[in-house]
């Protein structure tokens, strides 16, 4: 089945006046900027400096900026062989990153991650297909916290071939992924033909662009490693709490960003958004399950359309603290909708407690999610084949006769065409008949099953030994 | 009066709070009054609609800034009539940690409940804490975190605190988003709040 057209969530007047607001927020309120070198390439190009210091972008600027970037960023799985590229209207799915806790897998307590689960969560995500990319889902205690960035992101490159989204704080955390990544592809020259690894740098809402901050997205730019300056403009916290007040500040500060990288290095890769999610107005946690993450993620794909860039998003998160309904119920409706709104990338998938938590039982849960969702919402082809106008015409009679094929079930048009036009789900979704019976095995159980198939599997080798055990040794 | 000014907190309008009370005490109402029959039970209500879920945290912005509004004019009478607070916290965000929200709530809603509070703002070393707590003869330290990279610092406050020989002196509150009960008692802190009700609450029954 093809992918369907997306479905926009902001009508054109509402994209139109989110873009304007944006354009008048960077030529009005500006950028906290003081990095000196930066501040000098933006006002020596026609940027202009308030009272208060803050660098005002000229309209003409920013637009000049969205017009450089590159619609499509090339990117690639680790190998090189299988390209999966940056554009909007092509959704790519993939986990989260820095995570405090994990249900731990024997106890099932929740606990402080350690590096090994990691490695574990790194290993189920590369064993589950419709994952497309790959990010650390740990912050592990076991690991001194100045090698923590650099140590994830090596057993990203040991355990998985996906493409990588890699975070950090600061840029001795990209320096040391950076390396790794050129041992692994053999060459700087053949990265930068073909980067496995895109970076996530947040600068702070609202507008503060420290000075690691454009380091950062200068050095990204400089080793050809596609970024984005995701800010945390979430409603009520980083932001508005107008969801088209927060659109139009998230908007205007990657817009911002996109300026920084472009007027320094044209052409760069630049993967436009921010995380403008829910705060709630109770506990003041960032909400990873509220509607607001999935319609956000929406609307800065409509505004990656206006702009012709990839866009940002999250989806398949939840604010329960368990793998429980409202889990089923948060992932769900955000990974349904940033599928339909074809927004780039939408990460975060698996995380529970509002970020701070992952289970393993819950990756292979999304991951079913993801796949349910591609399959339903996709295009149905009125071939001959598909309408079966004969086929119907077959049974009819014959159920009537008596004799043939009497129902659909027996007619070789369904064995010839069931795995391409139902959904079919693995094995852990429950379909059997009701049987009083019968012991129904608890879904969590039936997950964890799963989860110790993959991960009990010999692993198969995704670098040559040689460079495995060089990045191991010489990026303790 | 004194219901349309506890209303009025409760409304969370401040312009109408600063001008009631200050209508009140023309008229002569007692400084104390004010408080101990308007200001403190409004924030008392506030604080179990918020335990309840029926009242947001925006919400309870607004009614702490407005019950500030009142005690703007009433501390300088209180303290001229002599009358003691129900006691003094010193409450700040601990060393390398901006985050000030939550600690201005849970400072507002001390005020509400009636303590005298010095807020030191965010990012206090240990060493200014101690001092505080000595210069103001604190009877509560409370300390906020609100990252796991920040609440290390915690321990250090109580440690600075015993190496002072203030220890005995003070009770520690602590509490923040990723600090917990378990992790009071491990640190050897008085009691954790896990929100500004809560603390209030717990701040009362230490006093």
């Amino acid at each position: 089945m093809s992918r369907l057209k997306p479905i926009a969530f902001l009508d054109r007047e509402a994209v139109r006046k989110i873009h304007a607001a944006a354009l008048h927020l960077l030529s009005h309120t500006g950028i906290h900027l003081p990095h000196r070198e930066a501040r000098k390439l933006l006002l020596d190009a026609g940027a202009a400096e308030d009272e208060e210091g803050r660098v005002l972008l000229p309209v003409a600027m920013v637009e000049d900026c969205i017009a450089k970037a590159p619609s499509t960023i090339p990117w690639f799985d680790q190998t090189g062989t299988r390209e999966v590229p940056l554009r909007i209207n092509r959704v790519y799915f993939g986990p989260g990153s820095d995570s405090l806790y994990i249900v731990d897998r024997e106890t099932k307590g929740i606990r402080r991650a350690v590096l090994q689960d990691v490695i574990d969560n790194v290993r189920l995500v590369e064993a589950l297909p419709e994952f497309d990319f790959v990010m650390s889902m740990g912050l592990p205690e076991d690991v001194p916290a100045d090698r923590i960035y650099p140590s994830v992101f090596r057993e990203m490159l040991v355990h998985s071939t996906k493409p990588i989204v890699a975070t950090s704080t600061c840029l001795a955390d990209l320096e040391d992924p950076y390396r790794m990544a050129v041992i692994a592809a053999g060459s700087e020259a053949a990265f930068r033909e073909k980067p496995f690894f895109i970076t996530y740098v947040e600068p702070e809402s609202p507008f503060r662009f420290e000075e690691d901050i454009v380091d950062r997205i200068w050095f990204c730019g400089e080793k050809g490693i596609p970024t984005m300056g995701v800010t945390s403009s979430n409603l009520g916290g980083g932001g508005p709490v107008t969801p088209e007040g927060g659109l139009a500040q998230g908007a205007a500060e990657s817009l911002a960003a996109l300026v920084l990288l472009q007027m320094r290095h044209p052409g760069a890769g630049f993967v436009f958004g921010a995380n403008t999610w829910a705060t709630d107005m109770r506990s003041s946690i960032v909400c990873y399950g509220s509607p607001e993450c999935a319609t956000t993620t929406a609307a800065y794909a409509d505004l990656g359309r206006l702009y012709d860039l990839p866009s940002w998003g999250g989806a398949g998160c939840t604010d329960a603290h368990r793998l429980d309904a409202q889990a089923g119920e948060e992932a769900f409706q955000s990974i349904l909708i940033a599928h339909q709104s074809g927004a780039s990338i939408a990460h975060d998938v698996g995380f529970l407690a509002y970020g701070s938590l992952y289970d393993a039982r819950f990756l292979i849960l999304t991951h079913e999610m993801i796949g349910r969702a591609r399959r339903m919402w996709s295009r149905l082809d009125p071939s001959e084949e598909n309408l079966a106008v004969d086929v119907i015409d077959e049974v009819a009679r014959a159920s009537i006769r008596g004799e043939g094929p009497t129902i659909y079930l027996k007619h070789s048009h369904t064995a010839r065409n069931f795995r391409e036009s139902l959904y079919l789900p693995p094995r852990f979704i429950e379909r059997r008949a009701l049987d009083l019976d019968r012991a129904t095995e608890p879904l969590l159980d039936r997950l964890d099953a799963e989860v110790e198939e993959i991960l009990a599997a010999d692993e198969a080798p995704t670098l040559p030994e040689e460079i495995a055990q060089r990045l191991q040794s010489e990026f303790a | 009066m004194i219901e349309a000014i506890k209303q009025a907190v409760l409304d969370g309008d401040r312009g109408k709070v600063v001008e009631l009370t200050a209508s009140a005490l023309e008229r002569g109402t007692e400084p104390k009054e004010i408080l101990d029959q308007a200001l403190t039970p409004a924030m008392d209500i506030v604080g179990e609609e918020y335990e309840r879920g029926d009242r947001y945290v925006p919400e309870m912005l607004i009614s702490a800034e407005a019950m500030k509004g009142a005690m703007k004019q009433l501390r300088p009478l209180l303290a001229d009539a002599g009358v003691e607070p129900r006691g003094r916290i010193v409450i700040g965000t601990v060393e390398g940690d901006l985050h000030d929200i939550g600690k201005d709530l849970v400072a507002m809603m001390l005020e509400g409940a009636g303590f005298e509070v010095i807020n030191l703002g965010v990012e206090v070393s240990a060493a200014a804490f101690v001092q505080a707590v000595r210069e103001h003869n604190a009877d509560i330290l409370a300390l906020s975190a609100l990252l796991t990279t920040t609440m290390t610092c915690m321990p250090e406050v109580v440690k600075a605190l015993t190496e002072a020989g203030i220890r005995d002196q003070v009770k520690v509150i602590i509490g923040g988003a990723p600090v917990t009960q378990a992790y009071a008692e491990e640190i050897g802190a008085d009691g954790y709040a896990a929100d500004a009700a809560g603390a209030a609450k717990l701040a009362v029954t230490l006093a």
